[in-house]
C-alpha cells in the first residue's frame, strides 16, 4: 500500500496533487476556471468545495475575476475608499497581534527600495484589519518581513507552504501573510488554510487587502457564502469589504460574524 | 485537473488526519508550530530564518512603561498595545526601523501618550459608570471574537492570556457604550445630510462611462455609517478636550520619568 501511494505522490506532483474534495474526489492538480465554459460554471461546481492537500490542509479556491467584475471592481474601489472611516475616539485602547510578511522577488520587483515594500505592505495591512479594528480594538502589527524566492510553476498552496517553511514559519509572530506577485496559478488570486494563521495574497491590482481580509477570513475557519454582502463570497466582492454577515448562512452554514453593535462603525 | 475517484481514500485519509506529522519529508515539521496546530514547535524552529532573508524586524519595543488611570494599574495588554502600534509606526516612519531608538521615541512623551491619555479618560470614566458588566455580555463578546476569529483569538491569548484578553474586551464594551453615550447627546445625522453628502460625493467622483455612479440606496448604509461615526468622534473628542483635566493619568518611563496628564 505504501509503495501505491508513494507512485500516487509522484505521479501527482507536478501538478501540486494531491488534493481531495469533500466528496472524496482526487485531483492532480487544482481545478482552474479557464478550464471551464465559463467563471460561473467554475463557481458552481467548485465556488464552495473545500480541499485538502498532501499535508491535510484544507483550502478553498478563490478565483481571479472576470473582465467585467475586474472593471466594476475597480470602479467600485475607488469609490468606497472615499467612504472608509478612520477610528478616531477610543482606538488607541487596543490589543495587538503581530503579522509576519514573506514577500516573493516578483512582488519586491515591483518597488524600488525595501522601504516602499514594507510601507505598502503596511498600508495593505492596516486596510486588512479594519473589521477587527472597529468591533473588537483589535490591530494588527507587521512585525517582519522576509524575503523569499518562489518557485515559477508551484501551486498556490505550494508557494504558501514554500514561504512558510523558508521564511521561518511564523517567524515568532502571531499570523503570517505572505506576498507574491506571480499570476500564474490557474485562476487562483489567494489562498488561506482554515483554521491556521497563514494565508498567501497575490498582488492582484489594487485588492490585497481584500484579498488578505478574505484569506483571514478562512484562517478564521470561515467558509465561503452565498451573502452578497459578505467578503467570504466564493469570489472577491470589493462592496463587501469589511462585512461578514450576521445570520446562519445556508452555503457555508456559518454565521459569520454575529455582532453586539448594532450601529457598528466599521465603515 | 481530472477528478479521480481513486480507491486510495485510505492514503488521503492517512495523510490529511496526520497532518505534518505524518510526511517527515514536509519541511514543514520544522518550522515553529502556529497557535492553532499541535505539538511542541521544535527548539530549532527559531533559527530557521535565513538572516539574509530578512526585509524588516521591527526591534523590541522599549520598555517597561507603567500606566495609571485615576489611580488604577492600566493592564499590561493595553499598555503594550498601544506602544507596540506607535513604536511601529514611529520606526517605520525612518530608512531603517532597526535604527529607532528609544530615546527618540520618548523623545516628546506629552505628544506620544496624549492620545492615550485621552482615551483612559474615557475609559475611567466609563468604567466609573458600568463598574461591573454583565458577565452575559463579556461572555457573548467573547464567543463573537471566538467564532468569528478564531486564530486572532488564539493568537491573543497565547501571546496575553486569556485574562488580559478579556479584560480587553471589558473595557472595548465599556468604551463603545460611552462613545454611543455621548453620540446619543448629539444631533442624529438626517436625511437631508446623507443625501447632501451623496450628491457631493457624486460629483466630486464622476459617473462611470459603463457603469455610472451607486446609487444613494446602495450607498445608504456607508454613508450613514461614516457620518455617524464622524458624529460620535466629534462627540467623544469634545468630551475628551472637556474632561481629561478631571481626571489623573500617569504613565513612568523606563527611564523613570513621570509624565502627568489632567490633575485629578
Amino acid at each position: 500500500m505504501i509503495t501505491t501511494f508513494g507512485i500516487l505522490l509522484a505521479l501527482a506532483a507536478p501538478g501540486g496533487g494531491p488534493y481531495v474534495d469533500s466528496q472524496g474526489n482526487v485531483y492532480h492538480e487544482l481545478p482552474s476556471p479557464h478550464d471551464y465554459a465559463d467563471f460561473a460554471t467554475f463557481d458552481a461546481l467548485f465556488g464552495h468545495e473545500v480541499f485538502t492537500n498532501r499535508d491535510g490542509h484544507r483550502f478553498q479556491i478563490d478565483r481571479e475575476l472576470t473582465d467585467e467584475e475586474l472593471a466594476y471592481s475597480l470602479w467600485l474601489q475607488e469609490v468606497l475608499n472615499g467612504l472608509q472611516h478612520v477610528p478616531g475616539g477610543g482606538a488607541t485602547v487596543r490589543a495587538t497581534v503581530r503579522t509576519h510578511h514573506p514577500v516573493d522577488e516578483e512582488y519586491r520587483g515591483q518597488f524600488a527600495t525595501t522601504r516602499d515594500i514594507r510601507i505598502h505592505v503596511v498600508g495593505e495591512v492596516e486596510r486588512c484589519d479594519d473589521a477587527l479594528q472597529s468591533q473588537f480594538g483589535i490591530d494588527f502589527v507587521p512585525s517582519s518581513g522576509c524575503a523569499w524566492d518562489s518557485q515559477d510553476n508551484g501551486a498556490i498552496d505550494q508557494l504558501l507552504d514554500e514561504a512558510y517553511n523558508e521564511c521561518g514559519g511564523l517567524n515568532g509572530q502571531d499570523m503570517m501573510i505572505a506576498l507574491t506577485a506571480q499570476s500564474n496559478f490557474g485562476g487562483a488570486i489567494g489562498v488561506g488554510y482554515i483554521g491556521l494563521p497563514r494565508q498567501l495574497t497575490t498582488k492582484y491590482f489594487s485588492f490585497e487587502a481584500e484579498i488578505m481580509q478574505h484569506e483571514a477570513g478562512h484562517n478564521y475557519t470561515l467558509f465561503h457564502c452565498c451573502d452578497n454582502n459578505c467578503i467570504m463570497q466564493s469570489f472577491l466582492d470589493v462592496g463587501a469589504f469589511g462585512n461578514f454577515h450576521n445570520y446562519q448562512e445556508g452555503c457555508s452554514g456559518q454565521n459569520h460574524f454575529s455582532t453586539m453593535q448594532a450601529q457598528s462603525n466599521r465603515y | 485537473m481530472r477528478a479521480l475517484p481513486l480507491p486510495v481514500l485510505l492514503f488521503l485519509a492517512a495523510a490529511c488526519g496526520a497532518g505534518d506529522e505524518a510526511a517527515p519529508s514536509s519541511p514543514a515539521a520544522a518550522v515553529p508550530a502556529d497557535p492553532g496546530e499541535t505539538g511542541p514547535a521544535p527548539p530549532e524552529a527559531a533559527e530557521q530564518a535565513p538572516a539574509s532573508g530578512a526585509l524588516w524586524e521591527l526591534p523590541p519595543v522599549p520598555g517597561p512603561v507603567e500606566v495609571e488611570a485615576d489611580g488604577v494599574q492600566v493592564p499590561r495588554i493595553h499598555v503594550e498595545s498601544f506602544l507596540e502600534k506607535e513604536w511601529q509606526r514611529f520606526c517605520f516612519s525612518r530608512e531603517q526601523p532597526e535604527e529607532a531608538t528609544a530615546e527618540a521615541f520618548f523623545a516628546d512623551p506629552q505628544a506620544l501618550f496624549r492620545p492615550f491619555a485621552r482615551d483612559l479618560a474615557l475609559l475611567s470614566e466609563a468604567t466609573a459608570r458600568w463598574p461591573e458588566l454583565d458577565p452575559a455580555v463579556v461572555q457573548a463578546r467573547r464567543e463573537e471574537l471566538e467564532r468569528a476569529f478564531l486564530t486572532t483569538w488564539k493568537a491573543l491569548v497565547d501571546r496575553w492570556g486569556e485574562d488580559e484578553v478579556l479584560r480587553h474586551l471589558e473595557a472595548r464594551i465599556r468604551i463603545e457604550r460611552m462613545m454611543d453615550l455621548l453620540a446619543e447627546e448629539g444631533p442624529p445625522v438626517t436625511e437631508e445630510e446623507i443625501r447632501a453628502f451623496y450628491e457631493d460625493y457624486r460629483a466630486e467622483k464622476g459617473e462611470h462611462p459603463e457603469f455610472g455612479f451607486p446609487s444613494l440606496e446602495q450607498l445608504r448604509p456607508r454613508i450613514e455609517g461614516l457620518l455617524r461615526a464622524r458624529r460620535r468622534d466629534e462627540a467623544v473628542q469634545a468630551w475628551q478636550e472637556e474632561h481629561l483635566a478631571k481626571h489623573d493619568i500617569r504613565v513612568r518611563l523606563p527611564d523613570g520619568r513621570e509624565v502627568r496628564f489632567g490633575g485629578g
